[in-house]
C-alpha cells in the first residue's frame, strides 16, 4: 500500500489549437501524499484544468503513467455529469450506484444538504444555475471520498449556503484529503498545506503556502496587499 | 449535518466495471422509458411505422416474400435487426463528461450502451414476433433459439464496429460523420429489403462480405426450415465478431491519449 494517492511518472501532454502544438506537460514526474491537500495555481492556460483532468483520468497523457491509489471524486460541484433529461433523485442514485453507496442514502443526504426537497423529482434541466449548483456541490458531499478534487467551486449559491459549503468541507477534510486547483488565493492558503504552481518550466512546488503563495500574487499583480489579506 | 454515506466494501475491478454498466445501463434506461412510460411507446412507434409501411407497400404491389415467408415476419427479423444495429452502432450516450467519474473509461460506456440497446430491443423484437405469429396465424420459429442468438449477434457486431469507430475517430474526427451513410446505405445491402434468395450472383458475391446480412439470413433460415439461404454462415459471423472485437480493443487503448474532455 503506496503513501499517495497518486503518482505520475513522466508524464507528457500538448494539445494543437490553431494547427499549433502547445505542450502542457513534459515529463512531469509528481506524487501527491496521502494527508495532504495540495493547492494548484497558475496563470490562465498553465495547465490547471489539465491536470485535474489526468487526475481524475477523463484524459489520458501522451506518455507516462498515472497511477491511482485512492477513491478519487469527481470534480466536486461540477454538474456536465448529470444526465439533464433525468431528476435531481435520479441524478443522484446513479452517483450512488457507480461508487457502491446505498441510493437512498445517497438521494437522502443530497437532498437534505442542498434544500432542493421540492425539486429533486424535477429535471435537472429546469433547474437554475444556483440549484444546479447546490445539487452537484451536495452530492459531491454525500459521498465519502479519500480525495476530493476541487475546481473553483467554493463560492456556490447565497450567503448562508456558501457557509454551509465551507463547514462541510472542512468537516470533510478531516477524513478527506484536497486537491484544489483554484484563482482563489485566500481559499489556497485557508485550505491547503502545499502549493503548486504551474505554468513555468516546472511546476514549483512548497510547503510553506503563505510565503509562496504571496510570491506568487507578487509576481503575477505587484500586488503584495492583496496576498496579505 | 449527517455524515457522508459510508463505503460498503472494497471491489475488484471487475466488480467496480460491472456496477458501472449497471449504473449506466439502469441511467439509460429510466432515460429512454422516462418516469411516465411515454418512452416505452417512442421505442415502439419508430420501427412499427417502418413495419406497416414496407407492409402496405409490399400489399399494395403484390410483391411475393421468398420461399413462402409470412410477410410481416419477414419484415421484422430485417428491419428490428437493422434498428438494433443502429442503436448499437451508434455514439453512447453520457458526453465525455462522465469521464470525469475517475474510474470510468470510454469502454464502459460503449459496453454499457450496447447492453442497453440489446436489452430493450430485444424486448421489442420479441414484441413485434409475438405480434407477427398472431396477425399473421403463421407457425412460430422452426428454431428460436438460434433465431434470437443469430438476433443478439447483430447487437454484437454494431457495438463492435461502434468501437472501432469510436477509437478512430479519436484521432480523425471526420471519420465520425461517416457513421450515418453506413447506416443509410446498409440498409441497401444487409439484405432488409431482399433476400439472398432473390438477390442476384453477380451482386451477392460483393454482399455477402457484410456479417449483418449473414445473421439476417441465419435469422430467416432458423425461423423457416423451407428457406434455404445461399448465403448464411454462422462461422463467418463468428469470425468476423472476433476481428472486430480484437482490433477494435487494441484501437480503444492505444487511441485513449487523444480523447479531449
Amino acid at each position: 500500500m503506496t503513501a499517495n494517492h497518486i503518482e505520475m511518472y513522466g508524464v507528457s501532454k500538448a494539445f494543437v489549437t490553431m494547427g499549433r502544438r502547445h505542450t502542457v506537460f513534459k515529463d512531469l514526474d509528481l506524487k501527491i501524499s496521502k494527508g495532504v491537500n495540495l493547492g494548484v495555481i497558475g496563470p490562465n492556460g498553465a495547465g490547471k484544468s489539465t491536470l485535474l483532468k489526468l487526475l481524475a483520468g477523463a484524459e489520458t497523457p501522451d506518455s507516462g503513467s498515472v497511477q491511482r491509489y485512492s477513491r478519487m471524486s469527481w470534480p466536486v460541484g461540477f454538474s456536465g455529469t448529470f444526465d439533464r433529461e433525468l431528476s435531481g433523485i435520479a441524478n443522484a442514485r446513479f452517483c450512488a450506484r457507480i461508487y457502491n453507496r446505498d441510493p437512498k442514502e445517497v438521494t437522502a443526504f443530497t437532498t437534505d444538504f442542498s434544500g432542493l426537497a421540492d425539486f429533486m423529482s424535477w429535471p435537472i434541466k429546469v433547474y437554475s444555475a444556483g440549484m444546479r449548483a447546490r445539487f452537484a456541490f451536495a452530492l459531491s458531499m454525500a459521498i465519502d471520498f479519500e480525495c476530493l478534487l476541487i475546481d473553483e467551486v467554493l463560492g456556490v449559491g447565497d450567503a448562508d449556503f456558501r457557509a454551509k459549503c465551507a463547514t462541510a468541507l472542512d468537516e470533510r477534510r478531516r477524513t478527506s484529503d484536497i486537491i484544489l486547483v483554484s484563482h482563489n488565493l485566500k481559499d489556497i492558503i485557508r485550505l491547503c498545506d502545499r502549493v503548486m504552481i504551474l505554468g513555468g518550466k516546472t511546476p514549483i512546488i512548497s510547503d510553506d503556502v503563505i510565503k509562496t503563495v504571496k510570491r506568487y500574487n507578487l509576481a503575477l499583480t505587484g500586488d503584495l496587499e492583496e496576498s496579505d489579506a | 449535518m449527517s455524515d457522508a454515506v459510508p463505503d460498503r466494501k472494497p471491489d475488484s475491478a471487475l466488480s467496480v466495471q460491472l456496477r458501472l454498466i449497471v449504473a449506466l445501463v439502469l441511467r439509460g434506461l429510466v432515460s429512454e422509458v422516462g418516469s411516465t412510460w411515454t418512452g416505452v411507446i417512442g421505442i415502439l412507434v419508430r420501427p412499427a411505422v417502418i413495419v406497416l409501411l414496407f407492409y402496405v407497400l409490399y400489399s399494395v404491389f403484390h410483391r411475393l416474400t421468398p420461399q413462402g415467408m409470412p410477410l410481416l415476419g419477414y419484415l421484422v427479423t430485417g428491419w428490428l435487426a437493422w434498428f438494433l444495429f443502429m442503436r448499437t452502432f451508434s455514439t453512447p450516450r453520457g458526453s465525455s463528461a462522465l469521464l470525469l467519474f475517475p474510474h470510468m473509461t470510454p469502454l464502459d460506456l460503449q459496453i454499457a450502451e450496447a447492453v442497453l440497446q440489446w436489452f430493450i430491443y430485444t424486448f421489442v423484437f420479441l414484441l413485434f414476433v409475438g405480434g407477427a405469429l398472431l396477425i399473421e396465424r403463421s407457425a412460430p420459429p422452426a428454431n428460436p433459439l438460434y433465431v434470437i442468438i443469430s438476433f443478439w449477434s447483430v447487437a454484437v457486431i454494431g457495438a463492435l464496429l461502434g468501437l472501432n469507430f469510436s477509437s478512430i475517430a479519436r484521432v480523425v474526427p471526420i471519420v465520425e460523420l461517416m457513421r450515418m451513410p453506413i447506416q443509410r446505405l446498409g440498409i441497401f445491402v444487409t439484405g432488409i429489403l431482399v433476400t439472398a434468395a432473390d438477390t442476384p450472383s453477380s451482386v451477392l458475391a460483393y454482399m455477402s462480405w457484410n456479417p449483418l446480412f449473414h445473421s439476417i439470413e441465419l435469422m430467416r433460415e432458423a425461423w423457416w426450415p423451407a428457406y434455404v439461404s445461399p448465403l448464411a454462415d454462422a462461422w463467418y459471423v463468428l469470425r468476423c465478431i472476433f476481428i472486430l472485437a480484437v482490433v477494435g480493443l487494441v484501437l480503444e487503448r492505444s487511441t485513449r491519449k487523444y480523447i479531449k474532455s
